[in-house]
């Protein structure tokens, strides 16, 4: 070993620990940054050749110390359940937040909800029962039968408003999903020519995964690692994005909804790709909880409220028609709804009786005019198993139900998805207290490489200086 | 978990302080609110009960109602009725004082004036009305049930309030059915109008044993009238009846109701200190671990 071999270890000390606290720097630095992975820089001590030649003998002990590399750390394993985490808990999130707003469009129970219009509805009838002769009494349940109706026009308008406003949403988020897309693929190309010019990809592989988690969370994605330390993103096992091409997705309404929905006369929604009009497997994340809201639960509330609507006329229409007026000629074979409307958006109270409350059947055909008995017929209606208040019950429970289920659901997925991330970030996230610990070292490191260097300085120093002075 | 990393342990606490917080939030609408119920989601088979006790709820006020319309029914008829049998003993003096003393002319027809008045009334008494619709025409609807000559304008429709749940009571009875049917062919057994203007005839004309066989036949018509006036009596006691039970009845579902949709209080005060608590001593921990780190201990 040479005079100046120490200077030389000394030196690369000085240098890699240096290095190394840069490293703790940028760490430090990045604590709070969203998606960053905590860096190490691996030491590794220099010196002896690899392969030790004939006959050359050598006592060194090493040349020091080089960082071979900066390793990024992060589990592949972990990040990959953490989108499937996440799409989940997002799905259920926006499904119980959309059958949330569903429920609010029917506030039961309450004094105002259409239960209790049903209920002074049914009363009504009573009423008219009570004093048929009467027009007060009429005109009331005309006057509560058009509340009814326009309560059902009102809510059947506000759940296809939620759908409305839901596939908006959907469409801001596709578009959204696009771009973002997008940007992850030209993340993949910046990353794989970083690795071809032998840079560090670290910053830009963070900021690609960063994207790939929000992703995960816009719309259920699996990932595969491809060339060049590029990332590739699938849906439903197509590529999203593969390498440095991204595809497009589009949101479309091919054909109206099938059975049970079909009644409601709404669209089926999809999400397909923009290249060959293919459906596109969507499963998780925000985009599957809005086509469930979409292509599910906003049908079904119709299709349920229309049951109520559909219950609501024939029935009432059964008994209505039965009966006759107060004149007996000419007010007999009435209906009461007109029987065209049987859905929540068109039932309406029937021309036949409209703002005629004479003609509103309480009498049985033949009976005496002031015979009320179609009108108490009508009144027990409310107790009907196939009347509109055990459907609108039916539905408000399944609702409730759906609702509460959904709810708990998601809370507990949101927890499954906390969870993952801990997972996650115990291995790729900064420790401040880990780091200043390795700031100690580094720093007692390189303080350490400096004193050395003046060792041999000294040490030099006796032997240039302070030799061959024997005698002077 | 072997590493707790400053971005994890940040969330947690993050996390937990929320949770914290969305609990008391909601134990304090809850408390504000008074209800436990604010949609049905909160607890669907609750929901679905109150839904159905709302609805009986309802629908017994409406029976309370009917009740009370039934009610005036049988108030009406049974004033009218107690009226009709006392002018018929009126009739009955009239007649007998007749049959027994009076053989002069000018007394009979002072006694038969007497009962063509009686008789007048009597018809008014059979046209009583409840809100303006006559009680004994049936279902007819027509302003009178009798014409002033006593025949009868009404049906024999039956007028029915169904006063509670399953109860359906009969509020009428129609004029032939108190004041007997009408027989034009032989007026002493027709109704009691008839009978009367036979006894009237009678009596103008002294005959007295029509007017001994006229009496039996008065007493006919008024067990008829006193019968309907008992039976209908009868019903105004079953309407009160069954009224007081509904209201029983309404005070329980009312309970159960309140017990299904409102807070209780003292439970609700509980639990909004028990999650303050909590929520506080989240954050007061979460301050002190927040601020600990290595740096507190390095020169």
């Amino acid at each position: 070993m040479s005079s100046f071999g120490a200077l030389t270890t000394a030196l690369s000390g000085l240098l890699t620990h240096r290095r190394a606290l840069d490293v703790v720097g940028h760490n430090i630095a990045n604590v709070d940054t969203a998606g960053y992975s905590r860096r190490r820089a691996d030491l590794t001590a220099t010196g002896q050749s690899v392969v030790p030649a004939l006959w050359a003998r050598s006592t060194s002990t090493g040349n020091g110390v080089a960082v071979e590399g900066i390793t990024r750390i992060r589990d592949e394993f972990l990040e990959r359940q953490a989108y499937s985490a996440h799409g989940a808990a997002s799905r259920l999130r926006v499904e119980a937040q959309q059958l949330g707003r569903i429920e609010q469009t029917l506030p039961e129970p309450s004094d105002v909800g259409l239960a209790a219009q049903l209920n002074d509805f049914w009363a009504g009838w009573d009423d008219v029962a009570n004093n048929p002769g009467s027009m007060a009494g009429r005109i009331a349940v005309l006057q509560h039968g058009a509340t009814v109706a326009s309560s059902l026009n009102r809510v059947d308008a506000e759940l296809r408003d939620l759908r409305s406003s839901a596939l908006g949403e959907l469409e801001s988020l596709i578009a959204e999903v696009n771009s973002m897309a997008a940007n992850i693929a030209e993340l993949n190309g910046a990353v794989s020519r970083a690795v071809a010019a032998g840079l560090d990809p670290h910053d830009l592989s963070d900021q690609r995964d960063e994207l790939v988690l929000q992703l995960s969370k816009k719309i259920g994605i699996e990932t595969r690692p491809g060339e060049h330390g590029t990332v590739d993103v699938l849906l439903g096992g197509s590529s999203l994005v593969r390498g440095t091409k991204a595809q497009a997705l589009q949101v479309t309404e091919p054909e109206p909804l099938g059975p049970p929905h079909a009644g409601t006369g709404l669209d089926r929604v999809e999400v397909q790709w923009a290249i060959d009009g293919y459906p596109a497997s969507v499963r998780s994340g925000e985009a599957a909880g809005l086509l469930e809201t979409l292509n599910e639960h906003v049908p079904r509330a119709i299709g349920e409220l229309d049951a109520v609507a559909a219950a609501m006329v024939a029935t009432v229409n059964a008994l209505h028609s039965a009966g006759q007026g107060l004149d007996p000629v000419a007010d007999v074979n009435l209906t009461f709804w007109d029987p065209a409307g049987t859905t929540a958006a068109t039932i309406r109270i029937s021309a036949d009786v409209e703002g005629q409350p004479s003609r509103i059947a309480a009498a049985a055909a033949g009976a005496g005019a002031l015979d009320a008995s179609v009108a108490q017929q009508i009144a027990q209606l409310f107790a009907d198993p196939a009347g509109p208040n055990a459907a609108y019950e039916t539905m408000i429970g399944r609702l409730a139900v759906q609702t509460q289920s959904t709810a708990r659901r998601s809370d507990i997925q949101q927890d499954v998805a906390l969870r993952a991330d801990d997972q996650r970030l115990s291995v790729s996230g900064v420790n401040l207290d880990e780091e200043l610990t390795a700031l100690i070292a580094s720093q007692r490191a390189y303080e350490a490489s400096a004193r050395l260097m003046t060792a041999v300085d000294e040490a030099l120093d006796t032997l240039v200086n302070r030799t061959g002075l024997v005698g002077r | 978990m072997n590493r707790i990393t400053s971005t994890t342990s940040n969330r947690r606490m993050l996390n937990d302080l929320a949770t914290a917080q969305r609990s008391l939030l909601r134990a304090q609408s809850r408390l504000s609110s008074g209800r436990e119920l604010e949609r049905a989601s909160d607890g669907p088979a609750r929901a679905l009960a109150a839904l159905d006790h709302r609805a009986q709820l309802r629908r017994s006020e409406q029976m309370q109602r009917n009740a009370s319309d039934a009610r005036g029914w049988l108030v009406a008829a049974d004033t009218a009725l107690t009226s009709a049998v006392q002018e018929m003993t009126r009739a009955r003096t009239l007649v007998i004082s007749a049959n027994s003393g009076a053989s002069d002319p000018n007394a009979r027809k002072a006694i038969a004036d007497d009962l063509r008045a009686l008789r007048e009334g009597l018809v008014q008494l059979a046209n009583s009305k409840y809100l303006n619709r006559p009680i004994f025409a049936g279902n007819a609807d027509v302003p009178n049930a009798y014409a002033p000559d006593g025949t009868y304008l009404g049906d024999d429709g039956v007028v029915l309030r169904p006063v509670a749940e399953s109860v359906t009571l009969q509020v009428n009875r129609p004029g032939p059915a108190v004041f007997g049917t009408s027989n034009p062919g032989d007026p002493m057994s027709g109704n009691v109008f008839e009978r009367l203007d036979a006894v009237i005839a009678a009596v103008e004309a002294g005959d007295h044993a029509a007017m001994t066989s006229a009496l039996s036949a008065l007493d006919e018509a008024t067990d008829l009238i006193e019968a309907a006036q008992v039976e209908l009596g009868a019903r105004a006691k079953q309407v009160e009846d069954v009224a007081a039970r509904t209201e029983i009845l309404d005070i329980d579902r009312r309970q159960a109701l309140s017990e299904l949709e409102d807070v209780d209080v003292a439970q609700a005060l509980i639990d909004v200190r028990a999650r303050e608590f909590t929520y506080q001593a989240a954050l007061s921990s979460a301050a002190r671990v927040m601020q600990a780190s290595l740096l507190d201990f390095l020169r």
